[in-house]
């Protein structure tokens, strides 16, 4: 395995009584690297964050962390540690004691500077002066923040975070993104970070793995794997896509012009910064295009569309 | 609200004639004389309490909240494993509950009866160590402290159990998760996630447990002999054998405040008492 592998999955798959939760996946996680898996629920994203995790045992393949068999171990022998959904922050404890839970504990080299590394730990979430509250007198961005202070303190090879900010309220969702991103920046530890938000996964990661149906769809950086998709899946998941005689075009690759293909507008959205404008092609397609406010045909006009040979994306 | 008062009233009428009215009564007992065939007389008197201090009741009261301790920590270290299993046993979990709830359907006094039939010289496992010859002698199983503990822990373990399995079942599978993944082998996720987190539970089975076990007489009479002699045992003597009313109500007043006592105490330190 290549030194900038930190953890790679060799043809894993798992089938609980009925079905087949993940089907023959093959992973290369590069070090230091945030990178996400996306797919809908079900798709066998979190069962792989499990198996990783070390809470379920893969039915095939291998699991390698640095170079190292793991699939076979207990969690509390593997370093790689999970920030929960829900955050499963111990109740009976400080935010201090559930920081300082995994020192106390084999998996972690015990080292004097420990004390030192809880309160640098804190610092970096902004916690240090909450050190002594219990969980239930924080807020939900603050818990988050515990539960990543809790994992990193450990210095784990892989960070596993499963759907971290689907419990948080929207507006701060998206600050959380940035600051989740530039946490992983300053500390240098890899994500593997689970979502199904596909607007998360592109602002956020290096690497993307799309999944679907327990299988691996594709895998790429977001401007790829957005750009180009390999597959209708993919294509359809990540984004809008308008689909053109079996072509897919993104709403926003296509302009109305004085000439080109005719389309009857049936409604128009005002979104703020631009309209989303929906169109029936002569064909009975449907398409969906972007405009600017000062440029939105209102619903019934007759407009002509075109788009840029380039902006295809032929599957 | 006149609705619920209403159905409230059955309850209140029951309690006040079968708990508020006999405390009444044996308040009066405790501060009367001891008639000559058994009863109470005039005059008033404190002499029934300052008999108390006696040290030969001290002892008595010692004793009994010895046993009463012992009982309940082993009632505590086995309902413990127990109640993990049962929370731990998905779809078989009513079943096995309903097989700790099933000695309740037979009469306390019968299963100490049966445990007299199976410790006793000519019992189950007397007979069955001589005629194995792992013994020649039988084993002094019953009428002693062991018996007796034996017998509470046995009556006693559902109601340790119970309350025990209820917090546990309520426990959030993700923390164990996570002190595993915080590095935690299972014994400490046990030492330092289940048992915190199970205070509550701990605490309503002790009560439980240790409560009717400060006060027991029948176990101790069956299965301890003349020479364990708890503070139950006392008071039924007062009320039987030794016609001494007053005393008893004495006795079993003190022994009512001492329990009391330690329930204040255990409440003080958690939020709710049960």
């Amino acid at each position: 395995m290549p030194s900038d592998t930190v953890l790679e999955l060799r043809r894993v798959s798992k089938d609980f009584a009925t079905q087949r939760a993940v089907a023959d996946v093959s992973l290369k996680i590069p070090r230091g690297a945030f990178f996400s898996l996306l797919g809908p629920s079900g798709c066998g994203k979190t069962t792989i964050l499990r198996m990783i995790a070390g809470f379920e045992t893969p039915t095939g393949g291998e699991i390698w962390l640095n170079g190292e068999r793991i699939e076979h171990l207990p969690p509390y022998q593997r370093n790689v540690n999970t920030v929960f959904q829900s955050y499963a922050l111990f109740p009976h404890l400080t935010v201090q004691g559930n920081v300082e839970f995994g020192l106390r504990h084999k998996k972690h080299k015990k080292g004097s500077d420990d004390i030192n590394r809880v309160l640098q730990v804190l610092q970096q979430v902004r916690l240090e002066a909450k050190a002594s509250r219990r969980p239930f007198e924080l807020s939900g961005g603050e818990r988050q923040r515990v539960a990543l202070a809790r994992a990193i303190v450990l210095q784990p090879d892989v960070l596993l975070l499963d759907e971290p900010l689907s419990a948080l309220d929207p507006q701060l969702r998206k600050q959380v993104r940035t600051e989740l991103r530039d946490l992983q920046r300053r500390v240098g530890v890899t994500f593997l970070f689970v979502t199904h938000d596909q607007e998360e996964a592109l602002s956020m990661s290096d690497q993307i793995a799309v999944m679907n149906g327990g299988a691996l769809e594709q895998v790429g950086t977001p401007q790829e794997i957005y750009a180009r998709p390999r597959t209708r899946f993919v294509a359809d998941f990540l984004g809008a896509m308008n689909w053109i005689d079996g072509i897919g075009v993104r709403p926003e690759a296509i302009s109305l012009t004085p000439q080109g293909r005719k389309a009857v507008v049936i409604g128009v959205a005002f979104l703020g910064s631009f309209c989303q404008i929906e169109m029936t092609l002569e064909t009975g397609e449907t398409i969906h295009a972007q405009a600017a406010p000062s440029a939105c045909p209102p619903p019934g006009q007759t407009v002509y569309v075109t788009w840029n040979t380039d902006d295809e994306i032929h599957l | 609200m006149k609705l619920r008062n209403a159905f409230l009233a059955p309850s209140a009428v029951l309690m006040t004639l079968t708990m508020m009215a006999p405390l009444a009564i044996i308040v009066v007992y405790s501060l009367l004389t001891r008639g000559a065939y058994g009863g109470v007389e005039l005059p008033w008197t404190v002499e029934n309490f300052t008999r108390l201090w006696d040290p030969v009741y001290g002892a008595i009261f010692l004793r009994s909240l010895g046993i009463a301790g012992v009982a309940t920590v082993l009632c505590l270290v086995l309902g413990f494993p127990l109640a993990m299993f049962i929370a731990g046993s998905g779809p078989r979990k009513n079943l096995y509950l309903s097989l700790v709830i099933l000695p309740f359907w037979t009469s306390f006094l019968i299963r100490t009866y049966a445990w007299m039939f199976i410790l006793r010289d000519t019992g189950i496992v007397n007979s069955v160590l001589q005629s194995l010859g792992i013994i020649r002698e039988p084993l002094p199983l019953l009428y002693n402290d062991g018996a007796v503990i034996l017998g509470l822990v046995y009556g006693f373990l559902p109601f340790m159990v119970l309350p025990l399995y209820a917090t546990l079942e309520r426990l959030d599978p993700n923390l164990l998760e996570a002190s595993a993944d915080l590095g935690a082998r299972p014994w400490e996720t046990v030492v330092r996630v289940t048992l915190p987190l199970c205070a509550p539970g701990i605490r309503a089975g002790a009560i439980l447990v240790f409560v009717p076990c400060l006060g027991t007489y029948l176990t101790s009479d069956l299965l301890g002999g003349s020479k364990t002699v708890l503070i139950g045992n006392l008071v039924q003597n007062q009320f039987t054998a030794s016609r001494d009313w007053p005393f008893g109500a004495a006795l079993s007043l003190a022994l009512m405040a001492i329990a009391m006592l330690l329930l204040f105490a255990a409440r003080r330190k958690g939020e709710e008492l049960l």
